[in-house]
């Protein structure tokens, strides 16, 4: 039994470990499919959460900005603050939720039923043949969600610009674009990797750690993986800004 | 065969010492010492809970002890690296409880999986080694299906031909019969039993199967609380006249 | 071509069958839990349990999130020469918009998943069919309060959503960014009227009971394998997590005024 002061640990070790299996060469046909899979699942979610949120945004600007008769500046807001933190950070939430949520209860039931044990019996390790290739996924699908996010967050911000605001079609574009700068997409990029990798890492820890047994321990690594996925989202999304943008203030 | 395993083949096929194994406060393998021989089946019977699978996680290293040494196939178990454990892990197979199939795969691929994977054999190899596999187990025709289509016995059968694959040197059965109706253990047991004879490996079989024990067992061992109460040839142990080994073949209460 | 064609249609009559589906679950387990004997001592039960499982989670991820607000809001009130307006600016902000919305998502992610995967572990276990079996309502029994619950723990933790965010924000503002003290306490509470706490927790008050019923139904419908349970859990969060942000739009705009008028709260 592992100490109870070490525990904390685990999930850096963890991280390590499942690291080094990517060098080990994980199966490339399982990884190539389960990229697929992953970021075709997570996107329609990031894409409805960030639309709406956007649109939320510019209505919530809007509502802020009216009494000073700036309601034409609340696009500059939504562009501001959503390209730089409210979309990344969703679509770690959306890639933690859809994504965290499956690997995990995967995992955990093919450890439930034994099909973990089964390959250990074959001479295979789990941790290249079925953590390796869902890490990998997590981390290209990591900054291709944070790009969809930013996209239809945009996209929601103009639609409700021009529609419920009534500002002119081609002035909320512009107020959207002119406070983001390429290297905001450098940032979103860097922040979509990060993201993916502790997403990843979250879920495949849940799902391979002995905790509950049979079905009620798949909906608690589930549960377990998203919550703690969205955590970890949120401290390192403020750790990279403070990090990147703090040194600009 | 190779001159390696000839010497090896001298040494029994597990052998345990002084094992203990304890889970929280309880020690659910308690000081077990058992050599098991090869090229005989050998079946450890025991009520539910009296640590069977746990001895059989321990013999395969999936386990580790908190005192005693496993030696399996001659290897000691929790002395050899990671990778010389992998490599003892693929001289054996075995079979789950529950079966441990790999839902998403077909019957087919779940064969062929060890196969693919472990030796990366070449495909028309695994179509002619798979083909022979579900021969053997008596399921030619379902390699298409999926895993949850299959009834309970087909399930073990196929559990059965995956642990066969990489023509292991010991198989390991983890209550093979258990949630299959009479007749379907009955066909299960005779599955083990020619599977056996015909190809003279060493099983080792977890049960509390009375009747499946004695149609497969060449030796028979009972666990009880977590000791080995009795162990030596069936014959040998259905004839014991020991009260607790009579109560259990006999399945009085008590 | 033909299935192109068919595939928007499915997919809205699907939507609303399963919205129409959640809408009557809901009715019947909470109508259920309200006429048992103690359904209310043990929604409150739940409720607890809830909050106490959702409140750390809230503060590690409201907290960050209140930090990050002041940092690019005092970035961009720079630019316009009106750094004085941040605390208001970030308190209304936070109360408004960003504690109900994240509290609420915590929610679904922790107690959502839980309720889901709880539900369709009794669902394989033939739990709930026991309960059918002994002719009690298994929906109000043990549907029922969870709902409740998670409608009552909502708001719970809204308020520790909105205290922490602050917290978030006045760290970073005045501790690192070197805003002056007084002027952030003093001036955080401009933005913001008694009436926009009051939406803000009847917000969460409705994203605890959709989350619940959602969750809860989708537990309860789920399929008797134990896949079956990993997948009741996810779906259950995704829908839970989209439902609050959609609806928290669709609150808004009726909130803060429609079709252009934006009218503000004061």
């Amino acid at each position: 039994m592992i100490p109870q002061v070490l525990l904390p640990l685990m999930l850096p070790a963890f991280a390590l470990r499942a690291t080094a299996a990517i060098l080990r060469g994980p199966p490339l046909k399982d990884t190539v499919l389960l990229v697929s899979r992953v970021i075709l699942r997570s996107l329609p979610v990031v894409v409805i959460i960030c639309f709406f949120c956007g649109a939320m945004l510019t209505v919530q600007a809007a509502a802020s900005l009216a009494p000073f008769g700036a309601l034409r500046m609340s696009g500059l807001i939504v562009g501001f603050g959503g390209v730089r933190e409210v979309f990344p950070l969703l679509a770690g939430g959306a890639l933690a939720s859809r994504t965290g949520a499956e690997i995990a209860s995967q995992l955990q039931a093919m450890r439930v039923t034994r099909q973990v044990e089964a390959l250990e019996m074959m001479g295979l390790d789990p941790l290249v043949l079925l953590v390796a290739p869902r890490l990998i996924a997590c981390v290209v699908a990591g900054p291709v969600c944070v790009f969809a996010a930013m996209v239809s967050g945009l996209v929601g911000g103009q639609v409700i610009g021009q529609f419920q605001l009534g500002i002119d079609r081609s002035a909320m574009w512009a107020t959207l674009l002119s406070a983001v700068g390429v290297g905001d997409l450098v940032v979103g990029l860097i922040k979509g990797v990060v993201l993916g990798f502790v997403v990843g890492v979250v879920a495949c820890y849940e799902g391979s750690i002995v905790a509950e047994g049979g079905a009620r321990g798949v909906g608690a690594a589930a549960n377990r993986a998203v919550v703690r996925g969205m955590v970890l989202v949120c401290l390192s999304c403020l750790g990279l800004s403070a990090l990147i943008y703090g040194r600009f203030l | 065969m190779t001159v390696a395993n000839e010497q090896s083949a001298q040494t029994p096929a597990i052998e345990l010492r002084a094992v203990t194994k304890r889970f929280g406060p309880r020690a659910v393998v308690d000081d077990v010492t058992l050599s098991i021989q090869r090229g005989r089946t050998t079946v450890i019977l025991g009520p539910s809970g009296t640590g069977k699978s746990t001895l059989l996680r321990l013999a395969t290293g999936l386990l580790e002890p908190e005192a005693g040494s496993v030696h399996t196939l001659g290897v000691d178990v929790f002395g050899a690296k990671k990778h010389e454990l992998l490599r003892l892990r693929r001289r054996m197979g075995m079979l789950f409880q529950d079966n441990a199939l790999f839902g998403s795969l077909s019957v087919f691929d779940n064969v062929a999986f060890p196969l693919r994977r472990v030796q990366r054999t070449a495909e028309p190899e695994v179509r002619r080694r798979v083909d022979e596999l579900l021969q053997l187990v008596g399921l030619p025709e379902l390699g298409d299906r999926l895993p949850d289509r299959l009834s309970g016995g087909q399930r073990k059968r196929v559990a059965l031909a995956r642990a066969m694959a990489l023509s292991p040197e010991l198989v390991l059965f983890d209550e093979p019969t258990s949630g299959l109706d009479p007749q379907t253990s009955a066909s299960i047991d005779q599955l083990i039993k020619d599977t056996q004879t015909r190809l003279g490996l060493t099983f080792v079989v977890i049960t509390h199967d009375i009747e499946s024990a004695g149609i497969i067992a060449d030796d028979a061992g009972l666990l009880l609380d977590g000791k080995v109460h009795l162990f030596g040839p069936r014959a040998t142990v259905w004839a014991s006249q020991d009260p607790r080994v009579r109560a259990f073949l006999e399945r009085r209460a008590g | 071509m033909l299935a192109l064609l068919r595939w928007p249609g499915a997919t809205t009559f699907s939507f609303f069958a399963a919205l129409g589906r959640v809408v009557a679950f809901f009715a019947q387990a909470t109508v259920g839990a309200l006429r048992e004997r103690g359904g209310l001592a043990a929604a409150s039960q739940q409720a607890l349990s809830l909050t106490a499982r959702c409140a750390l989670p809230v503060v590690l991820v409201v907290g960050p999130i209140g930090a990050m607000l002041a940092m690019q809001s005092l970035t961009l009130l720079r630019g316009f020469g009106t750094e004085r307006q941040l605390a208001p600016l970030a308190v209304a902000v936070i109360v408004r918009e960003i504690a109900p919305g994240f509290a609420a998502v915590v929610v679904a992610m922790q107690g959502g998943a839980s309720i889901a995967a709880e539900l369709a572990a009794m669902r394989l276990a033939e739990e709930l069919d026991a309960l059918d079996g002994m002719g009690l309502d298994s929906r109000g029994l043990v549907a029922g309060p969870r709902i409740l619950g998670a409608a009552f723990a909502a708001p719970i933790l809204n308020a520790l959503a909105i205290v922490t965010s602050v917290a978030g924000a006045y760290g970073m503002a005045v501790l690192v960014l070197g805003v002056p003290r007084t002027l952030f306490l003093e001036t955080m509470l401009n933005g913001l009227t008694p009436l926009d706490v009051w939406l803000s927790e009847a917000k969460t008050v409705i994203f605890g009971m959709g989350l619940g019923a959602i969750c809860a139904s989708a537990g309860f419908h789920s399929e008797r394998t134990t896949t079956g349970v990993g997948r009741a859990a996810n779906g259950a969060v995704v829908t839970s997590v989209v439902f609050v942000l959609v609806c928290n739009y669709v609150l808004n705009t009726a909130i803060f005024g429609l079709s252009g008028g934006a009218v503000a709260l004061s």
